[in-house]
């Protein structure tokens, strides 16, 4: 269990005290205080650092197994480093063992007041636990959620694609959105693919944040649509348009296409 | 559970029994079960009275085309009713519902038996039809079976390749294929190596692979809790057809230079194949927080796949794995009555003019009106 | 100013002795550079150029990931001391590491670098290591610098480094206090994915 795999991954980074944050099916995400090479390093966050790390699955062959952990492992930082050279918001990479499966990244975000971590999710479900309808919809709520729609525009005038887009995955770091978890992203052009990005999240934001859900989801868009307007000699109007169009398509149908049996 | 399922019983009886024919592929299936009155449970399990199967087995190297499968179906459907009433030891009139597969599958095969269905019916005096969807019968028959009560379920087939999770009364598809099915993918292989297809080219392939030992590289494509199999089957195949066309292509392995048999090349595409379907049902458990799957269809037989299953599920708290074997696993019509009869306990039942065939039909699309959990 | 000692909180079986030296004669540089290729068991050390350095954490991301491969023995490079070169490199080609980040005759500061096995240290091992560079550098203690921030970021080049590590098209703030830390991130991403 996970027992196992904390003891795997103390066994390849010793002396490195680590915390398990989350376990999904691929990949175990630690925290630790201790940076590999260097007490001040240009971070954020120092004294706080993530380890993402995706285990040897027993049930595969091998070889397939470690062609996949090295590979997933590379295409994880490639998709970060591009992130980091464009400028959009995300965990910096502090060092990779691509055959290990082990990215060292850097640590996003603060504790809100309840000491739970700043992910758009906790965040408006601390106000919307603790405060009032108008506050849960006031000025700051709106920025932030435009400011979230801006990041995914960004990401996907770059034709990246997250792929995972949850309210969990949006780190807020003061008050500034940072993308994390590219486990699953990919490079697409297609606007039927940024619209299912945009589908994803949509739907997670209404099951996760029911009551509020149509004003964020509205607020999110209003980002995503301004920054393509900004872009607007790029192309970006134009691309606008066409992913809008696809993600009502999408909303339809589900993020299924019909397919035969 | 709070569903009352005992409000179509026919007054006096303590039970229901029910007859379910299919024919969606090349398998042609008739069963018969029995439901006591009240709530299914491990108390009050389902009865199987009789589970009789026909294959249509084509020669090495070919598949079964609609047309011929239909004919064969047409040819032996009465026969094996005739059977199947026997073992169950009924006559047609204590029947409460006849239920047929009403989709997804081949076309004219579904036809070919919803015609045997609609006959019967009349037949025997105005007995109900039940249209079932055939992944639902897989699903609500392996959970039956055994007992899991709300598993993520691995559906692989000749015609499907699904990863389902039962959420608000339907089965919602979490991850499938983007192009052909796995039973599809393995079949066509089997054909392209002439392998026969007597019992079943998957059940071959599945021999032949516990043979091989060396991997050959193959392109690995999942895609989020998706998968695509078309291109690893195109791979293999020209690489098969260099082999053992006329150019007698000798490949042999990189590290220890050994030739590559066609068991190596069986063994490599279960490996990579397998690999994948597991990755996504993992990505589904993790996904609705779950710790039981449910493997069905007749992919779901091999035991390499199983086995890998566990050792997946063996790094998850207190994972379980369920599968059945191959009188449930392989379409049958025993699954078709079982489904049907909760569908007809639940009040759904269909009017002749409502027993059209649909070669799509989708799992979510039908409601699952005897749960409510 | 003399020498640095840094270890690594998961490798203690190991100390690096660093020290950063200026205005060390191109003849001098020649000498070691042929000194190197001969082998020559008195050099055996790292030697960097600072051209391409932007700060500490891009060198010292380099060491630690050289050790862990020396320790897991999946270095590229036959030596430590060429593998700590080969991974400050964007380019996925010894020789052409070695030409940038090695010793370079018209770059007069040097950085040298040895990994030392914690059991071989003895109270004055730094200190040896100290005086055999000066000696072999023909340079005296006076022109010892300290390694830093500060002192990496006036000797990098950062138009050659930019060009080198294809840094150019990136998005950098309009705030040019946040150079060095964005440089130092660019740096590390593009070693990190040499070759993939």
């Amino acid at each position: 269990m996970t027992d196992r795999l904390v003891s795997q991954i103390q066994n390849h980074l010793p002396n490195i005290p680590v915390q398990v944050v989350s376990q999904g099916a691929e990949a175990l995400v630690f925290q630790t205080s201790v940076h590999p090479y260097i007490d001040k390093p240009y971070l954020k966050n120092q004294g706080k650092y993530i380890i993402k790390y995706r285990p040897s699955k027993p049930y595969r062959h091998p070889t397939i197994d470690a062609s996949i952990t090295k590979n997933r492992t590379i295409g994880e930082v490639k998709f970060m480093n591009k992130l980091t050279k464009l400028g959009i918001n995300a965990p910096s990479v502090i060092s990779a063992d691509y055959n290990r499966g082990i990215i060292w990244m850097e640590f996003l975000g603060t504790e809100l007041t309840n000491g739970d971590i700043s992910s758009l999710k906790n965040w408006l479900w601390y106000l919307e636990k603790n405060e009032s309808k108008e506050k849960c919809l006031n000025d700051q709520v709106q920025s932030v959620c435009r400011k979230v729609g801006k990041l995914i525009g960004k990401l996907h005038l770059n034709d990246m694609i997250h792929g995972d887009l949850t309210s969990s995955n949006i780190i807020l770091e003061d008050f500034e959105p940072a993308l994390i978890d590219f486990g699953l992203s990919s490079y697409s052009g297609l606007s039927e693919d940024k619209a299912v990005d945009l589908y994803v999240l949509e739907r997670a934001i209404l099951s996760t944040h029911s009551v509020f859900s149509d004003h964020y989801n509205q607020w999110l868009l209003e980002g995503y649509e301004e920054i393509h307007k900004e872009f607007s000699k790029q192309g970006g109007t134009k691309k606008y348009v066409e992913t809008y169009r696809k993600l009502e398509d999408v909303r339809l149908r589900g993020r299924k296409r019909s397919m035969l049996g | 559970m709070t569903v009352d399922l005992d409000k179509y019983a026919k007054p006096g009886k303590d039970h229901y029994i029910a007859l379910g024919l299919e024919g969606s592929a090349n398998k042609l299936g008739v069963g018969v079960i029995r439901h006591n009155l009240g709530q299914l449970s491990s108390n009050n399990r389902a009865q199987v009275l009789s589970n009789v199967r026909d294959t249509y087995i084509t020669p090495p190297g070919e598949g079964f085309l609609p047309r011929d499968t239909a004919r064969h179906h047409r040819n032996w459907v009465v026969r094996i009713i005739k059977r199947a009433l026997i073992d169950a030891k009924i006559k047609g009139t204590d029947i409460d519902c006849i239920c047929f597969t009403q989709g997804p599958g081949m076309g004219a095969p579904l036809q070919s038996v919803v015609i045997a269905a609609r006959t019967l019916a009349q037949l025997w005096g105005d007995i109900p039809l039940v249209g079932v969807n055939h992944c639902i019968g897989h699903i609500e028959m392996g959970r039956e079976i055994t007992g899991a009560d709300n598993p993520v379920v691995l559906y692989v087939s000749g015609g499907n390749t699904q990863v389902i999770a039962y959420s608000k009364q339907r089965y919602r598809i979490f991850g499938e294929t983007l192009d052909i099915a796995i039973g599809n993918c393995l079949d066509r292989f089997a054909r392209t190596l002439k392998i026969p297809n007597e019992p079943a080219p998957g059940y071959n392939i599945e021999q032949m692979a516990k043979k091989g030992k060396h991997l050959i590289n193959l392109p690995y494509t999942v895609k989020g809790m998706d998968l695509s199999m078309s291109g690893i089957l195109g791979y293999i195949d020209q690489l098969a057809k260099e082999m053992f066309g006329k150019q007698a292509k000798k490949v042999v392995d990189e590290t220890t230079g050994e030739p590559i048999t066609a068991e190596d090349l069986c063994f490599s595409l279960q490996e990579i194949l397998f690999s994948m379907l597991v990755e996504i049902t993992e990505r589904a458990l993790a996904h609705v927080n779950s710790n039981q799957v449910l493997i069905v269809g007749g992919v779901g037989s091999n035991e390499r796949l199983q086995e890998m299953m566990k050792l997946m599920i063996q790094d998850r708290k207190n994972g379980q794995i369920y599968a059945t074997d191959e009188r449930f696993c392989i379409d049958n019509g025993i699954m078709i009555a079982h489904a049907g009869l909760l569908s007809y306990r639940t009040g759904q039942t269909n009017d002749i003019k409502d027993t059209v065939c649909t070669q799509r039909f989708r799992t979510d699309e039908v409601f699952i009106k005897w749960r409510d959990d | 100013m003399g020498y640095a000692v840094k270890s690594f909180a998961q490798f203690p079986q190991f100390q690096v002795f660093i020290a950063l030296f200026a205005d060390v004669r191109s003849e001098t540089l020649s000498t070691v550079k042929s000194e190197l290729v001969g082998a020559n068991k008195q050099y055996d050390y790292c030697f960097l150029n600072t051209n391409h350095l932007v700060s500490v954490e891009q060198l010292y991301s380099s060491i630690y990931r050289s050790i862990s491969n020396f320790v897991n023995e999946t270095m590229r490079a036959k030596t430590l001391n060429t593998e700590i070169i080969f991974n400050l490199a964007p380019i996925n080609n010894i020789m052409d590491a070695l030409k940038r980040f090695g010793v370079d005759e018209s770059c007069n500061n040097v950085i040298v670098i040895k990994v030392i096995n914690s059991h071989d240290v003895v109270d004055n091992t730094f200190d040896n290591e100290f005086t055999n560079l000066l000696s072999l550098l023909e340079v005296s203690e006076s022109s010892s610098i300290e390694l830093s921030d500060n002192i990496l970021f006036s000797l990098v080049n950062i138009p050659k480094l930019k060009k080198l590590f294809k840094l150019n098209d990136a998005n950098y703030s309009n705030d040019t206090s946040h150079l060095q830390a964005e440089l130092t991130r660019l740096t590390i991403g593009a070693a990190l994915l040499r070759g993939c």
